[in-house]
């Protein structure tokens, strides 16, 4: 699954240290997620789409990663 | 400090305190048996139901000390646990079946394992090596995958 995490979160000049805080999650979980390796469970991205004040889909696409 | 993890630290406190309570015993039951064999004698006994108490303390405690760490942690790190313990966990048991088929085999008769290791030849020390070996190699392949989980969602 692809997202827009980082690039959400670069609109927004906040560190991935500063998101995880807010996700209540780890930084190492905030990485794995803007890298595309770990796909979040429906409650962590509901939060996710909460904290960016957009809907889910626009957050998250289910096109498979090249990598 | 959460209040959860405060709770993951005093159980792993109260581990530390029990695992150093039981080395001054097992100090103490040493001493005493190099000291005055024949009050060693009469402890004998004791020791054992000591020994089995401490174990059964101390599984609990892994136990409250495992389910309150997995509820402080976040979901990721807890599918990087999910993960290793079947991967990880699976992959060890299977790492035992070469251990098992040689152990059917005549040329492996005279071989006395326990023997590198504790010292003692006696059924026990095989049915103990043989939870040593399987504990150890589970526990090798948890680590390895759940390092692994870590490695590929850098």
């Amino acid at each position: 699954m692809n997202n827009r995490l980082k690039v959400l979160r670069a609109e927004r000049d906040w560190s991935q240290a500063h998101l995880a805080e807010l996700l209540g999650v780890s930084r190492q979980t905030v990485n794995a997620l803007e890298t595309g390796r770990y796909d979040p469970s429906l409650p962590l991205a509901f939060k996710i789409a909460r904290i960016f004040e957009q809907p889910i889909e626009s957050i998250f696409s289910e096109q498979e990663n090249d990598g | 400090m959460s209040p959860r993890l405060k709770s993951v630290l005093f159980y792993l406190g109260g581990m530390l305190l029990l695992g150093f309570v039981a080395g001054l015993a097992g100090g103490w039951v040493g001493h005493i048996e190099a000291s005055d064999p024949a009050l060693a004698a009469q402890i004998a006994p004791f020791e054992l139901v000591g020994i089995a108490v401490l174990g059964v303390a101390g599984m609990v405690f892994a136990l409250v000390v495992s389910v309150r760490w997995m509820r402080v942690i976040d979901e990721a790190a807890r599918e990087a646990h999910k993960s290793a313990w079947f991967w990880g966990g699976s992959v060890g048991l299977l790492a035992a079946m070469p251990i098992l088929m040689m152990g059917v085999l005549p040329q492996t008769a005279d071989w006395r394992l326990p023997d590198w290791f504790f010292g003692r030849t006696d059924p026990m020390a095989y049915a103990a090596m043989g939870a040593w070996a399987l504990i150890s190699l589970m526990l090798l392949g948890y680590g390895v995958a759940w390092a692994w989980w870590w490695w590929k969602r850098r």
